[in-house]
């Protein structure tokens, strides 16, 4: 399944750039050729049977009205298109609410991410002696993400929950929320923000801490002996090779944000009143809450229209940072 | 490895000398203590709330359980038949991960070093996958596998799971086997190896690092995974950890102290894994960022 | 990084891992064919349902069954509701439902019955046979021409055509709450309140008492609940029948705008202070549990509710229950909540043995397998257990079946949807009345014309 199965590394880059074997002749080309389609075989073979049919399946459904039972769909063309962009007055508000929700989530997540992980992987990389055990520490948000430490959170937001607890033994009780940090239409979808930047902080760390040390120190001795202001450095050194890193942490974020909607479905499942619906979790209900009525094609055509905008950002995305060089 | 015993960078050195270097020095020590705190947070709770009982779970406020108990995780793991839930989990994670390695490093091998018509175009093909949501092909992949008989069996959730993994993996791989010196193909090639040969010889001992990084990021998501497990496996026997967690948090008296058991049943072999492989974990990722 | 390691670790590395991935593929393929397999030959039938809570009672009713008939009945719980809906579509399209589905009555069955996935039960169960069932529930399941209006998956279905049995009966907008909680606000428990005033009243004392575990529990994480389990019921005791009914007719003159929908949207508001903190963020059961565990003292919920509460360690002694009591000056002054089915029992037209299927579901429903399951599930069945039911399912549910009878013009009834727009989705509702309740984001006049916005889109999206 496409759903978070996927990790969250991995700088893109261009790692097909050279043609790699020189073109040999006659019969070896074709051997060669061969033992490549060999070697690929296995994954197409995969994609055939579960990744075609389920996406031809999928996009065909996205054109379609169908409640899962009758035996024939009734085709509707762009229909459901437009009805959930902004024809339906019954399904667009909705649509236009979630989708402003998932625009401050997709903005703030890898924002936030970025915001705390570089100086985090700064200050690591600059301690010694307690650097593995704090790099496994900061880990921990990562390998526990998932249901079992949302159930954790849900706990700690509670009314009578830690946090309100803690906030209240501190003499900070006005930060605390009576209603619960879930419960409360004010601060529901920033908590949400904020769990998700924590689990994402220490994937990005460590892809930071890792191009800091991937820095070679003469370099910059060379440059500070030659004066080079420590705003030079960060600039025409370091920067360099931290924004392939920033692009990938900002592309898995966005994502994650668009798709992602496990924390949603667990946390709170868009309340109180709609105030942390997002497009997943739009998406999701009209697949199977909606009491087996005809929305299965809406719910595709709102996957693919994520599918279509995540990708037209991660072009944006890309080019805007190549742009930068 | 080079990650742990690298000495501090100059930037650190050669700094405004004496008082003010101890303050930065401590504030960012501060900082990073701070940090570990918020981190380990939730877990300190989800830990404590394990060892309580189901009176004290209620009365809240208090991190120490004052009667610490091991009843609740005993059974947590025995009468509510974690145990089975747990090696179902291992076994669907187990597979996916194998299935992963296996599949996509013979991918990325043909993409990185092999060559033949439709290699790029094959290569964008498998990495734009990324892009499909989930949600567009979760009823499909369900009504798939209902007609090919595996709907609600571990392995109708393994095959969609490496299937979803094809991007990342392919990207991750194909980058690793890239940045194996194409010398050490063509003399192998010379020495008469096929390719077959040289990609278990030379280019998988050399991307280990990558490898396990692969592992570990495949691994921990699918260990988590709860939207396609929810809505395929119906037998309670086949269930995994979190559809079994879900459905003790949802079912008769759940009470936060058994959930957090299970919680913390969920992610103490993830911890212990990625304490393990950690060494590799950070040279492979370290890996994937150098140019 | 390691070099090249020698030649025979390798071999046997390569051999090591082969057999592995060879061993654990054939584990992999021979957990592949299991699937659901029948009990008991190929005689058995099969059976779904969406509760969990219904399974052992369910089974303890099939043995009893196969005891008398010698028809094996496997019955398989699928939920949550997400995985039921997924397992429901995919195996209607491989044709491979079972004999016998447990779904939502109203609604679920004419859908999957719509699509000719469900025998026509009218010629099994003749009117005769449906007098067993209480009130007007065995209607549930009908084809009228009202439906095939309402939902449009009906049109190509018959008139009169019958797609499901109901099976589990109840009402919403039953109060329950906490003897002991009431006497520590100096309130008698034997006194219920009787009218809405006394209820915000009791409400006051107790949040009084014990501001953080005095109030009023509600899973509004469903936010559905506020507006169906409270404020209808409040609404057509404060304004009767008819007016009640116009507040959802199209063109909004007698609208939730109108005098009478802010009138009794501000009653409701009226609850705002005395909401359980954090009730927003439960779902229904969580709810129902955190009033069990004494976070609340009071818990608005269905007849269903007490089983629930029995199983989470409440005694029912300890509690009292009255219906949503109306307000002062109310129309209907002596409310009554006309039983509706909940859940119904279907037979799939893909049925192998559709006598057997049939046969299963008049034993569940017959008074002697429905008294099984009652006394097994704590639920009420739809079946009229007359003089029985207080032995079968106890004297505090059997007590809660006097708010079923009385009057028509005093009778709230949940199932009756004449009014409404088509296809009205009360998701959609929920979230307006959350906003005013508890959220505070709006007031009632605004609540009531984004009430009538919302619902004049259902209008108009099908008209």
């Amino acid at each position: 399944m496409e759903i978070d199965v996927v990790g969250r590394a991995a700088p893109v880059r261009d790692v097909l750039a050279p043609a790699p074997q020189p073109a040999a002749p006659g019969r070896s080309r074709w051997r060669g050729w061969l033992t490549g389609y060999a070697f690929v075989a296995p994954a197409v073979a995969l994609f055939l049977l579960m990744g075609l049919y389920t996406i031809g399946y999928g996009v065909s459904l996205s054109f379609a009205e169908w409640n899962g039972f009758t035996p024939t769909w009734e085709w509707v063309g762009l229909d459901n298109y437009l009805d959930l962009l902004y024809r339906d007055p019954g399904l667009a508000p909705g649509l236009h609410r979630a989708a402003l929700n998932t625009a401050v989530v997709m903005v703030v997540v890898p924002l936030g991410t970025i915001v705390l992980a570089l100086p985090l992987a700064v200050l690591l990389n600059r301690v010694t002696r307690l650097r593995g055990l704090l790099r496994s520490v900061f880990f921990l948000p990562y390998v526990t993400s998932g249901i079992a430490v949302y159930y954790a959170w849900r706990y700690l937001l509670e009314p009578e929950g830690p946090i309100n607890f803690l906030l209240r033994s501190l003499g900070l009780g006005g930060l605390a929320r009576p209603q619960g940090f879930l419960a409360d239409p004010a601060t529901a979808l920033p908590t949400l923000i904020v769990i998700m930047i924590w689990s994402a902080v220490p994937v990005a760390m460590l892809l930071y801490l890792a191009g800091l040390q991937s820095i070679n120190p003469n370099v910059v001795e060379a440059a500070q002996m030659d004066g080079a202001s420590p705003a030079r450095v960060v600039r025409h050194i370091v920067w360099p090779l931290l924004r392939p890193i920033t692009a990938a942490i900002v592309l898995l974020g966005l994502r994650d944000s668009m798709q992602g909607f496990q924390i949603f479905l667990v946390m709170t499942d868009g309340g109180p009143a709609g105030h942390t619906d997002v497009l997943g979790l739009q998406a999701y209900h009209l697949a199977f809450f909606k009491g087996l009525s005809s929305t299965l094609g809406l719910a595709s055509a709102l996957g693919w229209m994520i599918f279509l905008a995540a990708l037209a950002l991660t072009l944006l995305n890309a080019r805007t940072l190549r742009s930068g060089r | 490895m080079s990650a742990a015993t690298t000495a501090a960078p100059p930037a650190a050195r050669g700094r405004a000398p004496g008082a003010r270097a101890g303050a930065v020095r401590l504030v960012g020590l501060a900082a990073l203590a701070l940090y570990a705190a918020v981190s380990l947070y939730p877990f300190l709770w989800m830990v404590s709330g394990a060892f309580k009982d189901r009176f004290e779970i209620l009365a809240g406020g208090h991190l120490i359980p004052v009667r610490p108990t091991l009843d609740t995780l005993l059974q947590t793991w025995s009468e509510l038949r974690f145990l089975d839930y747990f090696l179902n989990s291992l076994r669907v994670t187990g597979f996916t991960v194998l299935g992963v390695l296996a599949v996509y490093s013979l991918a990325s091998y043909a993409f990185a070093v092999l060559d033949f018509p439709g290699r790029r175009a094959l290569f964008w093909f498998f990495v734009g996958l990324l892009f499909v949501p989930g949600i567009t092909v979760l009823l499909p992949v369900v009504i798939l596998e209902n007609r090919l008989g595996i709907l609600g069996t571990h392995l109708g959730l393994v095959l969609p799971f490496v299937n979803g993994t094809a991007p990342l993996t392919v990207l991750m791989l194909t980058n690793a086997f890239r940045s194996v010196p194409r010398e050490l193909h063509d003399a192998a090639r010379v020495d008469g190896a096929g390719e077959a040969r040289i990609f278990w010889r030379v280019y998988l001992p050399l991307s280990r690092p990558t490898m396990i990084t692969v592992a570990v990021l495949v691994a921990v998501p699918t260990w988590n995974e709860y939207v396609l497990t929810r809505v395929s496996l119906t037998e309670e026997s086949r269930y995994t950890l979190p559809l079994a967690l879900e459905s003790l948090a949802t079912g008769n008296v759940p009470q936060y102290n058994e959930i957090m058991a299970g919680s913390l049943i969920i992610v103490v072999p993830v911890i212990v894994l990625f304490l393990a492989l950690q060494r590799y974990f950070v040279s492979g990722l370290a890996g994937a960022v150098k140019d | 990084m390691t070099g090249a390691r020698p030649l025979s670790s390798h071999r046997r590395a390569v051999a090591a891992v082969t057999a592995v991935l060879l061993a654990l593929v054939c584990a992999a393929c021979s957990s592949g064919g299991g699937g659901a397999t029948s009990a008991g030959g190929g005689a058995a039938l099969e059976m779904w349902t969406f509760k969990r809570t219904h399974l052992d009672a369910l089974k303890q009713a099939a043995r009893e069954f196969q005891r008398q008939t010698g028809v094996a009945v496997d019955v398989q719980a699928v939920t949550p509701d997400d995985a039921f809906t997924a397992k429901v579509q995919s195996a209607a399209q491989t044709r491979s439902l079972p004999d016998v589905l447990e779904v939502h009555a109203g609604g679920e069955d004419f859908r999957i019955g719509g699509a000719g996935l469900l025998a026509d039960l009218a010629g099994d169960f003749p009117a005769a046979a449906l007098g067993r069932f209480l009130g007007d529930t065995p209607r549930a399941g009908l084809v009228t021409e009202e439906r095939k209006r309402q939902v449009k998956e009906l049109k190509d279905a018959e008139m009169g055509s019958l797609f499901s049995i109901p099976f589990t009966a109840g009402t919403f907008g039953i109060v329950y709450a906490h003897r002991e909680k009431l006497e520590a606000a100096g309130l008698d428990p034997a006194v219920p309140p009787k009218t809405w005033q006394e209820f915000i009243r009791y409400l006051k004392a107790t949040t009084g008492a014990d501001p953080r575990r005095g109030g009023l529990a509600l899973g509004l994480k469903v936010s559905q609940v506020g507006f169906n389990w409270i404020y209808s019921q409040l609404a057509f005791a404060h304004l009767g029948k008819e007016r009640y009914q116009r507040l959802f007719a199209r063109g909004a003159a007698q609208g939730f705008a109108s005098p009478d929908g802010a009138e009794t949207l501000a009653l409701y508001g009226e609850l705002t202070p005395y909401w359980m903190p954090g009730t927003t963020a439960l779902g229904i059961d969580e709810a129902d549990v955190a009033f069990a565990q004494g976070k609340a003292a009071f818990n608005v919920g269905g007849t269903f509710t007490l089983a629930f509460l029995a199983q989470n360690g409440v005694k029912p002694g300890d509690l009292i229950s009255f219906p949503i009591p109306p307000p002062d000056g109310a129309k209907v002054a002596d409310l009554r909540l006309a039983p509706l089915a909940l859940t119904g029992l279907s037979v799939t037209s893909t049925s192998g043995d559709r006598a057997a299927a049939v046969k299963w579901v008049d034993f569940l429903t017959s008074p002697a397998g429905a008294g099984i399951f009652a006394k097994a599930a704590l639920d009420l069945p739809a079946t009229d257990l007359g003089a029985d039911a207080e032995k079968l399912v106890g004297a505090d549910l059997a007590a809660l079946q006097r708010y079923f009878t009385g009057p028509a013009d005093s009778t709230f009834d949940a199932a009756d949807g004449t009014f409404r727009p088509p296809g009205y989705d009360e998701a959609k509702i929920g979230p307006v009345l959350l906003k005013l309740s508890p959220l505070r984001e709006t007031d009632p006049v605004r609540t009531g014309a984004q009430l009538d916005a919302v619902l004049g889109d259902m209008w108009k999206s099908t008209s």
